[in-house]
């Protein structure tokens, strides 16, 4: 390539060298211009570009722009300003199921985080067909969604599998998806079903960079597979735990599939999430530019938590 | 960089633009096939994405052919699910449809969509008076009709005339009291095998309250779920699960496939539908399907009515054409065949006895007596939010968590806040 021969010309030279204090720098030697670089560059760019700006930029700004409007899928929208901002906050059901997205994202995560690691660390071990189990958890995390909750609607009806599994060991079992109580920890536990495998390979990755050495030099030590976790493995893994953290919290509140295919957002509203009541606003309660003002409101706190996070990170996570 | 280089450079963009440009011209033409509002083909845009669906249409269609060889309607839409989303939609493009299908269900929610048909009717000198009025009302918006209805189908009571006969009651017929229902479902419970299944949702609370006489929606078409006479109609409904024991709680995202599937099994030997399913049922179940009224108070037959209807798109630039359309494919002839082969019951009157051919004995007196006290399923334009909080919170009274009172109050105020 001819830039590589051209740097080497420019760099011979101290810069400043011989140069007296105050006065303008000389010109340097003179390069030539490196033409047609800049269209090769933007056709590469390009498709990545047009599909950024089509399907991220334009809907962000369109949404926007929508949010400030009464507008139904049909006729003509009309001008409200902050309208649609004022009365999301006026609405209960905003509060209800902002609570609902907390509460499943934070648990959700935690559990995903808790079972993932476990699991990567058992992989870690000196066991056989680890590959194997890698893909037998891996599996749910690419079957669709919506066949994962209608077989696990099944599996937790009232008279499904697991109420039967428990009727033999002579326990009564809930009905877990129409109690309250126990319909949000369902859904829960099917999202970490679904997708705690997508974790368990990044952490995997992190596992098997750390260096064997350290492992085996700590155990020479006399030190306890405890101490080797909190004080070895944990800290050269923060980076993965933290990436996984950031992905699985931001995915946490964009949760839909799973209570709309196992409760509806029920019963009442103690399954109800943000983007389901997104959803519905636009598309089935027809207010498309109150849907709009619920997703800025969502990308606002999903921004914040995630800048939480990063401002966190500094205290726990090892880059060294 | 040398020219070879360049000329590369320059034919990967050419080809890249020349590329993406092609994808957008058939991007443009597939959006834009289908309408023909200029000339050519009328375009029905309605649910028709299933096998079932379309054999229906294009029955609709050969039957409106046979009235008028020149008329030329071609079909296009997605599932009845998607349909009442994609159609504003639809409507919203370029090249819109001309006709139009809705339910009585619907028409509120649909009503800027459709033209008032008033002026095409009078016009084409249209008889509506042999059409039910019930499902004329139901289609009624704002005081004018806004679709010409094809069936009219009042809910009514299935059930499994051996599972009765076994049991030793009397089958109900065209007069059946909420004490002797309670009765004979009692009988017919079992432990965990229940008399009565149940769906999710607000329709059949509806279709019960409207036995009595009782709407969800005043004359005014204001929501009125608050009402105190509607209210005790609900907690009538819930007390069949949590009082009665007759009923099993439905879970808020069962569909009403699983209530069907649990009569037409045999495990549950009652269950409250639209006459429309009376052709699925006899197919899939092994018993004597018999057919009585939604019980009432006084036992007297009263129905709400379910159907949908042919209507004009607002913005249609050949409404006069679009009519002469729904005139064929609404007449006697095509209204009879299709309730022989279809079952289903239609609007027209006169018709109605093309329904009684292939069911079993009293079905279609059951049919005339509910349609002779009929009341639509009149809705407002929010009744989809209602819909979606019946099933949400419906589960809770069922299991008596909540009250009638309390569920009604909370869905009034979520709708109207």
């Amino acid at each position: 390539m001819s830039d590589r021969s051209e740097a080497p010309a420019s760099s011979t030279m101290p810069a400043g060298a011989g140069v007296p204090i105050g006065a303008p720098a000389p010109a340097g030697p003179r390069l030539p211009r490196r033409r047609g670089h800049g269209w090769v560059a933007l056709a590469f760019l390009a498709p990545g570009m047009i599909g950024f700006v089509l399907f991220i930029l334009t809907p962000l700004f369109g949404s926007a722009f929508i949010s400030l409007f009464d507008w139904k899928l049909f006729g003509t929208p009309e001008f409200i300003g902050v309208e649609n901002y004022l009365k999301l906050f006026r609405d209960p059901t905003f509060y209800t199921v902002l609570g609902n997205t907390v509460i499943f994202a934070v648990v959700y995560t935690a559990l995903n985080l808790f079972v993932a690691l476990v699991i990567s660390l058992w992989l870690g071990t000196r066991m056989k067909a680890a590959g194997a189990w890698r893909v037998v958890f891996f599996l749910p995390v690419i079957t669709p969604m919506v066949a994962n909750a209608l077989v696990w609607r099944l599996l937790l009806s009232q008279d499904g599998l697991v109420n039967s599994m428990l009727a033999t060991v002579g326990i009564d079992g809930p009905n877990w998806l129409s109690d309250s109580a126990w319909a949000l920890p369902s859904v829960i536990a099917m999202s970490v079903w679904q997708s705690f495998g997508y974790n368990v390979i990044v952490l995997s990755a992190g596992l098997s960079a750390i260096p064997k050495e350290l492992l085996e030099a700590s155990r020479i030590d006399g030190t306890s597979a405890w101490q080797r976790l909190r004080y070895i493995i944990l800290p050269l893994l923060s980076p993965s735990l933290f990436f996984c953290s950031t992905m699985t919290m931001i995915g946490a509140f964009q949760v839909f599939v799973q209570p709309l295919f196992l409760t509806q957002g029920g019963p009442g509203e103690s399954t109800n999430t943000f983007v389901l009541y997104l959803y519905r606003n636009g598309f089935v309660f027809d207010r498309l530019g109150y849907a709009s003002a619920l997703a800025w409101i969502l990308f606002v706190v999903v921004m914040l938590i995630t800048a939480l996070q990063f401002v966190g990170q500094r205290k726990w996570v090892n880059y060294e | 960089m040398n020219a070879v280089s360049k000329r590369r450079a320059k034919r990967l963009i050419l080809t890249g633009v020349a590329g993406l440009t092609a994808i957008t011209l058939a991007g443009c033409a597939s959006s834009s096939g289908g309408g023909g509002e200029a000339g050519g083909a009328l375009v029905l845009y309605t649910w028709a994405a299933s096998e079932g669906d379309q054999a229906q249409w294009a029955d609709f269609i050969s039957g409106a052919q046979a009235e008028d060889p020149d008329l030329d309607i071609s079909v296009e839409g997605p599932s009845f699910a998607d349909y009442w989303t994609k159609v504003k939609t639809r409507l919203s493009g370029s090249n819109p449809p001309c006709l139009l299908t809705t339910q009585a269900a619907r028409a509120q929610e649909l009503g800027d969509l459709l033209m008032p048909l008033d002026d095409l009717i009078e016009k084409s000198s249209f008889d509506v008076d042999n059409i039910d009025a019930s499902m004329l009302s139901g289609m009624t918006v704002d005081g004018t009709i806004r679709a010409i209805p094809y069936d009219a189908e009042p809910i009514v009571l299935f059930y499994n005339v051996e599972a009765f006969q076994a049991a030793g009651l009397d089958l109900p017929g065209t007069e059946y009291t909420r004490d002797q229902f309670i009765s004979d479902a009692k009988a017919l419970t079992d432990g965990e095998k229940k008399g009565l299944a149940l769906a999710p949702g607000v329709f059949i609370p509806n279709a019960w309250s409207l036995a009595d006489g009782v709407p969800a929606v005043t004359e005014d078409g204001e929501l009125d779920l608050t009402n105190p006479d509607f209210v005790d109609q609900m907690q009538s409904f819930f007390d069949l699960v949590a009082v009665e024991g007759v009923a099993k709680a439905p879970e808020a995202a069962d569909g009403s496939e699983v209530s069907q599937q649990a009569f037409t099994s045999g495990a549950v030997p009652m269950l409250i539908e639209g006459p429309w399913m009376y052709g699925s049922f006899a197919d899939a179940a092994d018993f004597t399907l018999g057919v009585s009224i939604v019980p009432s108070t006084s036992g007297e037959a009263a129905a709400m009515t379910a159907g949908s209807g042919f209507g004009i798109a607002a913005n249609c630039e050949r409404p006069d054409e679009a009519f002469a359309a729904i005139e064929a494919l609404t007449s006697l002839a095509v209204q009879e065949k299709q309730a022989g082969a279809r079952g289903i019951v239609p609007a027209r009157i006169e018709a109605l006895p093309a329904w009684a051919e292939g069911k079993t004995e009293g079905s279609s007196a059951v049919v005339e007596a509910l349609l002779s006290n009929a009341t639509p399923q009149r809705t407002t334009t929010t009744w989809n939010q209602v819909e979606t909080l019946m099933t949400q919170y419906g589960v809770q009274g069922y299991r008596g968590e909540l009250t009638a009172e309390e569920i009604m109050e909370t869905i009034q105020n979520s709708v109207q806040g």
